[in-house]
């Protein structure tokens, strides 16, 4: 090894030693507990008078592929994925639409205002959100019986509205980001073709169709792959929003609340449902990167 | 930049634009309506929460929930015989709902062993009387000769007869006019069942729960008071969270800036893989510290590192490693490599350019890794959660259980609170907000 080699080593180190040990170990570690029968008395410290830790090969995994409620937080993470993504590219592509259209006047004032949500904690987001679906004081719910429903539907304990509640979040949540990846890629597409298109006698759907459309598909693409990832690991929001409700909806969930949030953690299920899902999570990744052949993007 | 306003010429282009801006601020007014909404809440009074219309501009304006939560305020519960209250504004109430008296400018005296709870008490002038103090700061005197009080509301715990109230002006209310226990001899009627007078004295004999506003209470040979401090809570949790963010921040500058400089100007071997492995790690961290979160808190139950206030910044500078990297790597790419390599030349050491040169440079691209680790520490919460016992909560824990638990506090005060929060990170957020955008784009960043 020459000498600077050794040098950028010790440089490196330090922050590499601390994302080694406090990141790439748990995780490598999280592996191991999935093959293992850990849960409450054998693990983290093995108390004397319960079942010893040992190996137990790929029951967990046995388990959970016949556990009804694992099944439904896979099926349902996956409803979460088509419908928020749907959602937000549809969003995300009218405001853009809207707030890139030449005739809305002030529309860097709009722009600047709009990504308000993004600079908020999502602590804090949530709980604004958790004021507005309340259904007592609740302003949509006011909102609802001034417009004449006479029983507004309860967001927070019925899963059905309350999973359209956090459809409508992670909408929220996420516009920004769509928004101004879909703006930079609508502004990049020049002038001169359009106008060129228009001198052809093309008309607006046509235009919107052949010159703008293969132009802003790519960055739509990508930012649709990025969003629906934030999406499979769907974590935070319902587990603010309300963790027990939505327990066998979000597999990031389930598996969290399997080690912490049961009367009896199992901690070796819990690990066995987050390497499905982080597995799940690399193969769709991959398979997407693969479709768009977004690599080729990335490297420029 | 694009503020120029120009006004189209033609008459049905100015009609498209002025509906197409409408819709514009309509839609923007219907996506920023819940935080806006959130603000308003946080400064009306306390329980002032409508439940069948909502109301956008409120119409008292009040920062009592902030002080509430970062001062707090003192509430008193005395008990005594003789007491005597002077107050802008209060109003008597008949327990058995005969009458409701309102008085303006008032002195009421009384002789009736009873309760009272004062909000926002302070001691004006004390005689005798034993005092002790405990261990919240809770301050109780039992048997005192005279204690003088003034505060922002006082009200009785129950009805209090043999009243004797002078008053500029009272308003008396009543049920019905027959059976009224009330000389209302020197009153004009007003409206139906309400009568006023003015400058007059009159005798209560029923009484009733007492309530005054901005007032002082007088109590004479009181049997005890006791005054404690509620609410204030905010500070203590702000302190601890502020501690976890700046060591956070401390720890991620010691951590990346010595690779970010070796991944920005070294040649050696691994460099790319090592660089495009944190890549990865950047896009799906958030699902993989979910993942390893059960070895993370075995790892640490082990170590004994559990209700550890200090290891919290530890982990969360090391997992935003890769991330600060890349972005403070991107930054040094930008500056010219001529004045390092000069100094390299001169015979410095690394860390010396790394201090002398490379930190002066890069002061912008610092500020920013130190924003986002500010605000990484600032608002995790799933760690904090799990790892910390109650004496140890930092903001985002005590909002969070505080959310499972809405009954103990209005929704005024936890708007307040939850903004108290936000504010930092937002404004944080503007500050750096240029490099969120190139952040965005950092996966398409070329080395």
């Amino acid at each position: 090894m020459d000498k600077r080699t050794i040098a950028a080593l010790a440089l490196i180190l330090p922050g590499m030693i601390a994302f080694l040990f406090f990141n790439i170990y748990p995780i490598l570690y999280s592996v191991y507990i999935a093959f293992t029968n850990a849960k409450l008395g054998n693990f983290p410290i093995q108390a004397p008078t319960a079942e010893p830790l040992r190996f137990v090969g790929l029951e967990n995994f046995k388990w959970a592929l016949s556990d009804p409620k694992f099944r439904s937080a896979f099926v349902w993470t996956w409803i979460f994925v088509a419908t928020s993504v749907s959602l937000k590219v549809i969003v995300g592509i009218l405001l853009s639409v809207l707030y890139n259209n030449k005739y809305v006047k002030g529309k860097f004032f709009y722009r600047a205002l709009l990504i308000i949500p993004w600079a908020l904690p999502l602590l804090f987001s949530v709980m604004v959100w958790r004021f507005m679906f309340d259904p007592v004081v609740g302003p949509i719910n006011i909102m609802l019986k001034n417009l004449g429903v006479t029983n507004p539907p309860d967001w927070m304990t019925s899963v059905t509205w309350g999973f359209i509640a956090l459809n409508i979040i992670e909408v929220w949540l996420a516009y920004p980001f769509m928004m101004t990846v879909i703006t930079s890629a609508l502004q990049s597409v020049p002038d001169t073709l359009i106008e060129a298109a228009i001198i052809d006698g093309a008309n607006y759907w046509q235009r919107l169709t052949k010159v703008v459309i293969p132009i802003v598909s790519k960055p739509i693409a990508f930012a649709t792959i990025l969003t629906s990832a934030a999406s499979f690991q769907y974590f935070l929001v319902p587990f603010i929003y309300n963790a027990g409700l939505f327990e066998d909806r979000f597999l990031l969930l389930y598996g969290y609340r399997k080690a912490f949030g049961s009367s009896v953690p199992h901690y070796g299920r819990a690990a066995a449902i987050l390497l499905i899902a982080t597995i799940v999570l690399a193969v769709y990744m991959f398979v997407n990167m693969r479709i768009t052949r977004l690599q080729e993007g990335v490297k420029g | 930049m694009k503020l120029k306003i120009e006004l189209p010429k033609r008459k049905d282009e100015l009609l498209k634009s002025f509906a197409l801006t409408l819709l514009a601020l309509f839609v923007v007014g219907i996506l920023l309506f819940p935080v806006y909404y959130m603000a308003m809440l946080s400064i009306k009074p306390s329980g002032a929460l409508a439940t069948t219309e909502i109301d956008l501009i409120p119409d008292k304006v009040t920062l009592s929930n902030y002080k509430d939560l970062l001062i707090g305020h003192t509430e008193g519960l005395i008990k005594t015989t003789d007491f005597e209250i002077n107050a802008k504004d209060g109003t008597i109430k008949d327990s058995l709902n005969r009458y409701e008296i309102e008085l303006h400018e008032v002195t009421i005296v009384g002789s009736y062993s009873s309760r009272f709870t004062l909000i926002d008490a302070q001691v004006l002038e004390r005689e005798g009387g034993e005092e002790r103090q405990e261990a919240d700061d809770t301050q109780i005197i039992v048997r005192g000769e005279l204690i003088k009080l003034s505060a922002k509301q006082v009200e009785s715990t129950g009805g209090v007869k043999n009243l004797k109230v002078s008053a500029q002006r009272i308003i008396v209310k009543v049920s019905s006019p027959d059976e009224v226990p009330l000389d209302l001899s020197g009153f004009t009627k007003i409206d139906e069942n309400t009568y006023e007078a003015q400058n007059v004295e009159m005798e209560i004999k029923e009484g009733g729960i007492i309530s005054a506003e901005e007032a002082t209470f007088t109590a004479t040979d009181f049997a005890f008071i006791r005054l404690a401090k509620v609410g204030g809570e905010v500070p203590d949790y702000m302190k601890r969270s502020l501690l976890i963010a700046t060591l956070t921040v401390i720890l991620t500058l010691i951590f990346v800036i010595p690779s970010a400089y070796a991944f920005s100007r070294l040649k050696f071997f691994g460099r790319e893989h090592v660089l495009y492995f944190y890549l990865m790690f950047t896009q799906v961290s958030g699902g993989l510290g979910i993942a390893g979160l059960v070895a993370l808190y075995g790892m640490l139950v082990k170590l004994h590192l559990t209700n550890n206030i200090f290891v919290l910044p530890v982990i969360y500078a090391a997992g935003a490693v890769p991330f600060n990297t890349w972005l403070l790597k991107s930054y040094l790419d930008s500056i010219p490599p001529d004045f390092d390599e000069a100094a390299l030349v001169d015979g410095a050491g690394y860390l010396q350019i790394i201090r002398h040169v490379l930190i002066p440079m890069s002061l912008p691209g610092l500020a920013t890794v130190a924003i986002f680790a500010f605000i990484g520490g600032w608002t995790e919460l799933i760690l904090a959660n799990l790892l910390l016992n109650q004496e140890n909560y930092p903001l985002t824990v005590w909002l969070y259980t505080m959310l499972a638990n809405l009954r103990s506090i209005s929704w005024n005060q936890f708007a307040a609170a939850a903004l108290i929060f936000a504010l930092p990170v937002f404004i944080m957020f503007l500050l750096a907000q240029n490099y969120v955008r190139s952040g965005l784009t950092l996966g398409g960043l070329k080395e």
